[in-house]
């Protein structure tokens, strides 16, 4: 099976997608947007459009429903911005180490800021849970640094960092454990926050994540080229001129540091990471310049679905959107890769 | 044509090796003796230090008392708690120890091992479901139950990973099974805390231990560990050729595929009947066979016993070391393994020489 | 890159996560449980005007028109008389019904059985706002309240978004001990204003308690065991926890030692022998539990409890969920019931 799948010629595209890109994807910019109103409206409590409507202009006619809005803005804001910037990570990790089963967990990410975050929650439980989120963003990025430093070997090879990607991120579960046998009263919680989910999220949540998402995807997207150099092996983009272990490094840094910020602020939200390139590559084709805006997309389509379908699911019940990305994603996942027979 | 590990050098390395260096099928008798009998010193002497140790202080000269017939409380706690726990936490490692190098060599990657395969993770997801549903189960049904859940997880990774189209590399396999693993996971963890009913069920679920054993447990191990070990013994002589390389194997007459089924079942039988007595104890069957490895090479013929051995002995320090943590009460003997395992699988996975692709 | 440059590297990765592991285990071996240390027993001879209530709780406020409420979370000022109150824990229910009131809203895990008979007769309609893990923002906003009485341990995170919705106090009920209870219904009542019902009620409270240990022998020196009881864990809880803490204000005195700050701790069948406790309560969970595996072995049989008939099954919800004043009456009737017969 050639590394080299990720580029042009081996994946499918639509005819669609082939003749019109620009014109699928602002549909699939439409679709999201409508999806955000609705996700507005739906939960416990139903609002109707019209005042969801009103609420977003600011016009405070009905009291309640400006309040559900003022919660579920947030929400959906922060369903925009983790899930551009796990979906973007993602695109951009299976394009680096080039083998469409990396995600954003793989290289520690996940798991170090999970880790942190639980050991700045269960062992210092007076702290404030502002505090929470940085540990877990320098967590992350600290899982990663180290992973890259333990694959590195006369540079780091995509495998080698897939490798001790999987063996350190086992290492944080360990941790992670640890902390949950030695906090038995606070196991239902910790393991809420683990799962990730939107819940009980507010502005400052999503004031924290904007600023990276801001600045390193549309980075990323200047970088498309780069990324489609590199999937063509290291020899060949050497062979372009392309500093590959700098560049390596720099791609995985910015997805990292994407990653990091996405799981500090919303928990460990699973297979958006994974399973949105690999929608936006069928779609739209293997060109990064295409393929990681499309991600983008998928993320926020996706993970706005998990968070409606968890609120609305089993009310009061909030299950939490990690889980349904899970649930939801696995097996689809799984179907996907089985059928492609990649 | 039979190979007879006793008389075989070394084998002349094939010229084509796409993922890892090829095993030196090696065994220097004195070596594989002395590591054996050191694993026997080792298991005795954590037997005794395992049946040691407790809330209360118990000569042990009373074990042989103990064994016959059990009237002081003395006798009574090392026979029906201290014993089965150490005979448990011996089995229950062997298995997995075996399972793991049984499914190194089924796989061709020394990175395989039950949890990273996600075997044990679907283990462990169907038998909470079943609980969750039949809060009633316990004991031979939930076994067969994980077997089924090993089954289908384990299927599900091969075919995902593309086995059967030629070697599989070993990123490949571990990615696979590490999305396997972390959905199954997410999954299990829903269960139980949307239970809200126990925080113990989580960690056992989640850590896994032998902590409450009972001869209970160890009546319903022991017969598939039995099974599962006699099969995997047998198992040596074909899963040598197979390391060979499958054309060679092939060559040389064997049926591969059926030795890979029949590897197979064997790891689910040991993988899924260990999980449902104790929990998925973590990177047993990633460790120990690769430290047995180190020690007398790869010749499944000694390998799968010592790595009985081996497991059984490791598991058990583990479940003694965990009674220190937090003194004088319970952790659970996963969480040891957990962090003693893991910077050796990272340290596993950095000496992984694997190509540039 | 040079051999000894690359040792170095690793020396140095392998030495971050050792000492990594070290300051695991350190800290491990310090405290890390969240319950701050206080009495378990009431303080009865306080002479001021709240009989049990310990002296960090400011009655200044009582009975006036604005009242500002220190908690675990902060403060809050109150105005008025609240009426429509949501309770995020069972103990902020029975802090209402003590007083009279009964709440709109309540986080009852979808489980209205989990509310004890004697609260629930008394409790009336409410509207279920899902887990006590992650209570549904929505259905909150949506009943219009103008008091929440949240956990200061689960509901730290999302204080700040319940605080938008209605003045929001909050109090350790799942990590809180029998003194901080009390402590915390009278500031939830002094939030109600309703201080002399709350007064009235705690007098009363202190004359049953001392009824019940009234019904205890001079001589009773025996020491209690509270276990929960489930398929997989047998859980002690030390001294100073909620139940013990009950129980020893009527005299009954724990078998366990005091151990520092640990919140429960895991038994097992030898641990337990060790203990030799003369009286056992266990709230088992429904299904089959470790107590019945336990239970045909010759070592149970010879626990000074179960040899002398003074082993008793108890209600989960009552003896342990529902933390508060009329639960620990609750509790304090039922063990003097099993163990005088009165």
């Amino acid at each position: 099976m050639s590394s080299a799948t990720i580029v042009a010629q081996r994946v499918r595209r639509t005819s669609l997608a082939r003749k019109h890109p620009a014109v699928l994807m602002g549909s699939l910019g439409v679709l999201a947007v409508v999806l955000s109103f609705y996700s507005l409206s739906v939960g416990a409590t139903d609002v109707s459009m019209s005042d969801v409507f009103k609420a977003v202009i600011g016009d405070t006619s009905d009291q309640a429903a400006q309040i559900v809005v003022q919660f579920q803005l947030p929400r959906v804001l922060l369903a925009w911005l983790v899930g551009t910037a796990l979906a973007v990570s993602g695109a951009v990790m299976q394009g680096v180490i080039r083998n469409p089963l990396a995600a954003p967990d793989i290289i520690g990410v996940t798991k170090g800021a999970g880790f942190a975050g639980m050991l700045l929650l269960l062992a210092i439980p007076g702290l404030p849970v502002v505090a929470v989120v940085p540990a877990a963003f320098v967590g992350g990025l600290a899982a990663a640094g180290l992973v890259y430093l333990l694959a590195y070997r006369r540079g780091a090879t995509p495998v080698r960092i897939a490798l001790v990607g999987i063996a350190v991120s086992a290492a944080f579960e360990a941790g992670i454990r640890f902390l949950l046998v030695r906090n038995p009263l606070d196991v239902s919680a910790a393991l809420i926050w683990l799962t990730g989910s939107l819940f009980g999220r507010s502005m400052s949540s999503v004031l924290e994540i904007l600023p990276w998402v801001a600045v390193l995807v549309p980075l990323i997207v200047v970088w498309a080229r780069k990324l489609d150099v590199l999937g063509l092996g290291d020899d060949l983009a050497a062979g372009l001129g392309e500093p590959v272990e700098r560049t390596r490094r720099t791609l995985l840094f910015f997805a990292v540091a994407l990653a990091a910020a996405a799981v500090a602020v919303s928990g460990t939200i699973g297979f958006v990471g994974l399973i949105a390139p690999h929608m936006a590559r069928r779609v739209f084709g293997g060109r990064h310049l295409a393929s990681v805006p499309a991600s983008a997309l998928f993320g926020v389509l996706l993970l706005l679905t998990a968070d409606m379908l968890g609120r609305g699911l089993a009310p009061p019940l909030e299950i939490p959107a990690g889980l349904v990305t899970a649930v939801v994603g696995g097996p689809y996942f799984l179907y996907l890769l089985v059928k492609t027979g990649k | 044509m039979a190979v007879s590990a006793s008389s075989v050098g070394t084998v002349p390395k094939p010229s084509v090796d796409a993922t890892h260096k090829r095993p030196k099928i090696v065994t220097n008798k004195q070596r594989v003796t002395w590591v054996a009998l050191v694993l026997l010193v080792l298991l005795v002497a954590g037997a005794v230090w395992g049946l040691s140790i407790g809330s209360q202080h118990i000569p042990l000269t009373q074990l042989p008392g103990a064994i016959v017939k059990a009237d002081t409380p003395g006798e009574l706690i090392l026979q029906s708690i201290r014993l089965p726990r150490v005979v448990l936490a011996l089995c229950v490692g062997a298995a997995l120890a075996v399972a793991g190098a049984l499914m190194q060599a089924v796989a061709a990657n020394p990175l395989a091992a039950p949890e990273i395969m996600g075997v044990n993770a679907g283990a462990v997801f169907v038998v909470v479901l079943a609980i969750t549903v039949v809060p009633s189960l316990s004991g031979a049904p939930t076994i067969l139950l994980a077997f089924g859940g090993a089954a289908a997880a384990g299927v599900s990774v091969m075919l995902l990973a593309g086995s059967g189209r030629g070697r599989v590399s070993p990123v490949r396999l571990a990615l696979a099974g590490v999305t396997a693993s972390s959905l199954l996971i997410s999954l299990t963890q829903v269960l139980i805390i949307f239970d809200e009913n126990s925080t113990d069920s989580v960690l056992f679920w989640l850590v896994g231990g032998v902590n409450f054993a009972s001869w209970h447990d160890v009546r319903n191990l022991l017969p598939w560990l039995v099974l599962g070990l006699l099969g995997a013994f047998a198992m040596a002589r074909p899963l040598n050729l197979l390391a060979l390389g499958e054309d060679m194997a092939r060559g040389l007459g064997q049926n591969v595929e059926r030795t890979r089924i029949i590897g197979s079942a064997l790891v689910i039988v040991l993988c899924g009947a260990a999980v449902s007595v104790a929990g998925p104890v973590a990177f047993i069957g990633l460790i120990v066979p690769h430290i047995m490895r180190r020690l007398v090479g790869s010749s499944y013929t000694v390998l799968l016993p010592l790595s009985a051995l081996g497991g059984g002995a490791l598991v058990l320090y583990a479940d003694i070391l965990s009674r220190y943590i937090k003194p004088p009460f319970e952790v659970p003997a996963g969480v040891v393994t957990a962090l003693l395992g893991a910077p050796i699988f990272v340290y596993l996975a950095r000496r992984q020489k694997v190509t540039t692709s | 890159m040079s051999l000894s440059a690359t040792k170095v590297r690793r020396s140095v990765a392998v030495l971050a996560l050792t000492v990594a592991a070290a300051a695991l285990t350190a800290c491990g071996a310090t405290a890390s449980s969240s319950s701050p240390a206080a009495g378990a027993a009431p303080n009865a001879d306080r002479a001021a005007a709240a009989t049990g209530v310990s002296s960090s709780v400011n009655l200044d406020s009582c009975s006036k028109p604005t009242r500002t409420i220190k908690h675990d979370l902060g403060t809050t000022t109150i105005t008025g008389n609240p009426t429509r109150v949501v309770a995020l824990e069972y103990s902020f229910v029975d802090a209402l019904v003590a007083v009279g009131m009964s709440p709109i809203g309540v986080a009852d895990d979808n489980q209205p059985k989990r509310i004890i008979p004697a609260l629930r007769d008394k409790v009336g309609a409410y509207k279920s706002v899902g887990l006590r893990a992650t209570p549904n923002i929505q259905v909150i906003t949506a009943l219009k309240p103008d008091l929440i009485v949240a956990d200061s341990g689960r509901h730290k995170a999302i204080y700040a978004q319940l605080s938008k919705i209605a003045p929001t106090i909050a109090y350790a009920s799942l990590n809180g001990n029998y003194q901080q209870v009390l402590d915390s219904e009278m500031s939830t009542a002094i939030a109600l204003n309703k201080c002399d019902e709350m007064k009235q009620r705690l007098a009363e409270h202190g004359k049953l308690m001392a009824g019940y240990k009234a019904e205890a022998p001079a001589d009773e020196n025996r020491k209690a065991l509270f276990v929960r009881a489930s398929d997989k864990g047998f859980t002690g809880f030390p001294p100073k926890a909620y139940t013990p803490g009950v129980l020893s204000a009527i005299g009954i005195g724990s078998a366990l030692p005091d151990s520092g700050t640990d919140a429960s701790v895991s038994l097992t069948l030898e641990t337990l022998v060790a203990t030799k406790p003369d009286i056992m309560f266990i709230a088992a969970n429904d299904g089959p539990t470790l107590r019945d595996t336990w239970a045909k072995s010759p070592l149970w049989k010879q626990l000074p409890a179960v040899a002398n008939n003074a082993s008793y099954d108890v209600d989960p919800n009552e003896w342990s969920r529902s933390r508060g004043l009329i639960a620990s009456e609750v509790v304090a009737q039922e063990a003097v019931k099993l163990l005088y017969g009165k």
